[in-house]
């Protein structure tokens, strides 16, 4: 078994707290100490300072009472001869010239400047400064007073070199110990951390292999401790996970029984359904082959229908020439010309009533195919098929198309679909007898590819409630015996299974529009519906 | 180890014994493989401190002296240095045979030794070989311009040192015939030319005798000495003191030639800046002359002068 390596998070956070703490605590108290250190140096200085002023003072007081200067200047030249930390010495009496002394000579001064002067008080007083080719200069002015009286000043300019040193030195010991405290949290942060996180890494590590499904494993951390009871815990838990992953196993196995005999019945109860599903397929397609057979017959019924009224007209005009021929005759005035004249017209009258039977005989011609025909020429056609109705119920039929609009489809099949909207157009404007039916076809390209035909009438629209059905087969809103409910079921399947187009409808001020639209396909061979 | 270094470390122990008065444990023996000096204590002190002379002796001399000399192949048995404030009893003990080597001031030298019983030695120098001449100092704003215009002023000297006082004595006795005692009521005797330097300075003092040295110290730690005080006249000697070595001692020519390649050696060089000589410089019993005429004149000229 893959054994999972976890991260080592605990580690490293108990390493870094660890470390941080130690080192914040190490530099707080490092930088703690800094002030208090160079405050105490300050008061060692002063304190120096102070007591070698009172030396001095007290070694010349006979020499500055007798203005003996000569042993001022040789007891201050000794003085700085025996103290290399002492910069300068000056004695500044109130009145008279001032003995400045240093490390390599003596000279006196007429006034001091004012920076110098300012520190003269009645209180000792210091200042660390810069002067002339000194820096950092501790100047400590120490008031000379006899019997209360105020004699002078002593001045003396301290080096801070020693300081400096110091704090450097304090300062190079602070880094070491920040250093020391580096290593140490280095190495001891290590092993603590390590003894902290081990432990948990190690449980963490075999719960993880635990979780991988290996319930063979176990702890073998012994401690005193609440790692030792975690180690103790987790081993239980394991034995425990082991017991119930055994029950799961049994369980599970029976399930797999359980769940092997449902699936075999449930194949069964498939393949069962399969063939049901093929069966229903089959059922629907005969029901559909079926229902557009009906359609078609109903087609056919109107269309005789039509047919009968377009033959009424012609039949009652031969009618009629037969009549003027047999008056004619017994009136003995039928003559060459006239008889010429109505067996021309006789013919024209059975040539119409014979086009009119090819127009319907075209109209169900099977074998369609796809191919391009002229949009205006079949829709035109396919009205002229319904002219005699619509003229005997006064429906203007208006088309709107241009000429050479070329559409590649079934030529068939899409004037049914327009024999069956005009129909439905023509049945419902009957049904509402608006003031003036009539009829609107149009017919535009929207896209290159894209045609679209509206069929729309002025019957005041499709009612909002037999949207949504007014595609079901069977449902017709005509009162009985006059509509089969298939007709826009079929035109709905016609113009979108066979020419891939779409069949929507939409209402407007005046009616119902029934909006076609057709992409150009390429031209190929179709089976016909029937 | 070579010969220099060893050889000036040698030289160091002499020249510290030349210049200390601590008596060390009484040695007796053959004075061929011992060093033994004498000191006139009151013509030493002003030049170094007792602190220092005491380190100087513990530390460098005793001990390195016996053991270099003997690297050196030396063989010095003993080592001894005794502290005389009376020329006399330094005498006694060289006439005793106890003193290899002297040292004291010239003049003092020329009155208690011949010259054929010392031989050449060794002295003490300024930096630029220049002697340390003794100098007479007036103030530049007392309008003293000859010897005739001291009369009256006051004095400030060194105490204990006789080459000023027969040196001052001398030129009053020639120009007043009478001692400069007499004719001056105010006179400082001080430890240390300086001092006396910074008395005239300061206005303690119109007229001083100092060694050129000291002058010269004065006037670089205060170049405002030159204005205020100016040389009067000047007494030609090589050094305050003289170092001269027994006629008899055999190791004459060995210490000699340590005592002045000494400067060479980093640890002599130390030893000489306690004493504030850059080097030491061969000396020669003739260079005795001049003070001792100098104190035949003055004695004679005593002789004569107005009581």
């Amino acid at each position: 078994m893959t054994v999972i390596k976890p991260k080592r998070t605990i580690f490293l956070r108990v390493f870094w707290v660890f470390a941080f703490l130690v080192l914040a605590i190490t530099l707080f108290f490092a930088f703690m100490v800094i002030p208090m250190q160079k405050t105490a140096l300050r008061q060692i200085m002063y304190a120096q300072a102070e007591t070698v002023s009172k030396s001095i003072v007290q070694a010349t007081s006979d020499a500055i009472i007798s203005k003996d200067y000569g042993f001022i200047v040789e007891h201050n030249v000794e003085v700085l001869k025996n103290n290399a930390g002492i910069y300068y010495l000056i004695v500044s009496p109130k009145q008279g010239d001032k003995i400045f002394v240093n490390q390599k000579n003596w000279h006196l001064l007429a006034e001091l400047d004012s920076n110098t002067a300012a520190l003269q008080g009645e209180k000792i007083s210091f200042v660390i400064t810069d002067r002339e080719q000194y820096k950092n200069v501790y100047h400590f002015v120490y008031p000379i007073r006899f019997s209360s009286i105020d004699w002078g000043w002593l001045h003396i300019g301290f080096s801070t070199a020693d300081y400096d040193k110091y704090i450097h030195d304090m300062y190079y010991k602070i880094i070491y110990i920040i250093s020391a405290s580096l290593v140490m949290i280095l190495v001891v942060g290590f092993f603590f951390a390590r003894w902290i996180s081990d432990p948990v890494s190690t449980i963490s590590q075999l719960a993880t292999q635990v979780a991988a499904g290996d319930l063979t494993v176990r702890s073998t951390i012994a401690r005193n401790d609440e790692i030792g009871v975690l180690s103790d815990s987790f081993n239980k838990m394991v034995d425990s996970l082991m017991l119930s992953n055994q029950a799961l196993e049994h369980y599970n196995q029976e399930l797999e029984r359980e769940v092997g005999t449902r699936t075999r019945e449930l194949a069964d109860l498939n393949a069962d359904l399969d063939k049901r599903i093929k069966e229903e397929v089959a059922k629907s397609k005969t029901q559909e082959a079926l229902l557009i057979h009906q359609s078609r017959s109903a087609a056919m019924g109107e269309m005789i229908g039509a047919i009968a009224h377009q033959w009424r007209q012609p039949l009652n005009a031969l009618g009629l020439v037969q009549q003027n021929l047999q008056l004619r005759f017994k009136l003995g005035k039928l003559d060459e010309s006239f008889m010429v004249s109505s067996m021309e017209k006789s013919d024209r009258l059975i040539h119409k009533m014979s086009t009119t039977i090819d127009d319907f005989r075209n109209f169900f011609k099977p074998n369609k195919h796809i191919e391009p025909f002229n949009a205006y020429h079949v829709i035109q056609t396919t009205a002229e098929l319904l002219d005699a109705q619509l003229k005997r119920h006064n429906i203007v039929l208006t088309i709107n198309c241009p000429d050479d609009l070329m559409i590649n489809g079934l030529e068939g099949e899409f004037s049914q679909v327009i024999l069956n909207l005009i129909n439905n157009a023509k049945d419902i404007l009957l049904e509402r007898r608006p003031l003036r039916p009539a009829i609107d076809i149009g017919v535009n390209k929207t896209s290159d590819q894209t045609t679209r035909i509206v069929v729309k009438d002025n019957a005041g629209g499709i009612p909002e409630a037999i949207f949504d059905k007014i595609y079901d087969p069977y449902f017709t809103t005509k009162d009985q015996g006059k509509g089969t409910g298939i007709g826009l079921y079929m035109s709905k399947i016609i113009i979108e299974n066979n020419m891939m187009g779409s069949l929507q409808a939409f209402n407007d001020a005046d009616g119902a529009n029934f909006v076609i639209e057709l992409q150009d396909r390429p031209i190929v061979k179709t089976k016909p519906l029937i | 180890m070579n010969f220099t270094k060893k050889h000036s470390l040698l030289a160091c122990g002499i020249l510290f014994m030349c210049q200390l008065g601590f008596a060390q444990a009484d040695v007796v023996a053959d004075n061929n493989s011992r060093v033994n000096m004498g000191f006139y204590i009151k013509s030493i002190t002003e030049q170094a401190s007792i602190s220092d002379i005491e380190i100087s002796l513990n530390f460098w001399v005793k001990d390195a002296l016996a053991v270099e000399a003997e690297k050196a192949g030396l063989y010095i048995s003993s080592t001894g240095a005794f502290l005389y404030e009376s020329m006399r009893e330094m005498r006694d003990d060289y006439d005793k045979g106890k003193l290899d080597i002297i040292v004291a001031p010239p003049l003092l030298i020329s009155r208690y030794f011949k010259r054929d019983e010392i031989t050449d030695g060794f002295s003490g120098m300024l930096e630029g070989r220049q002697p340390d001449n003794l100098l007479l100092v007036v103030r530049s704003d007392k309008n003293i311009n000859a010897i005739e215009d001291l009369r009256g002023k006051r004095i400030a000297m060194l105490e204990g040192d006789e080459l000023s006082d027969i040196y001052l004595d001398t030129l009053f006795l020639r120009s007043f015939n009478k001692s400069y005692k007499k004719l001056n009521p105010s006179i400082q005797q001080q430890a240390k030319a300086t001092r006396i330097v910074l008395d005239l300075y300061f206005d303690k003092a119109d007229v001083g005798l100092v060694y050129f040295n000291s002058y010269q110290v004065m006037t670089e730690l205060n170049p405002d000495v030159k204005n205020k005080i100016k040389i009067l006249d000047s007494f030609e000697v090589r050094s305050k003191n003289y170092s001269y070595i027994n006629k008899s001692y055999p190791l004459a020519d060995e210490i000699r030639r340590i005592a002045l390649s000494f400067y060479k050696s980093p640890r002599g060089k130390q030893i000489l800046d306690i004493y504030k000589t850059p080097e030491l410089d061969f000396l020669k019993v003739e260079e005795l002359d001049l003070v001792d005429s100098l104190d035949r004149e003055h004695a004679r000229l005593l002789m004569h002068a107005i009581k």
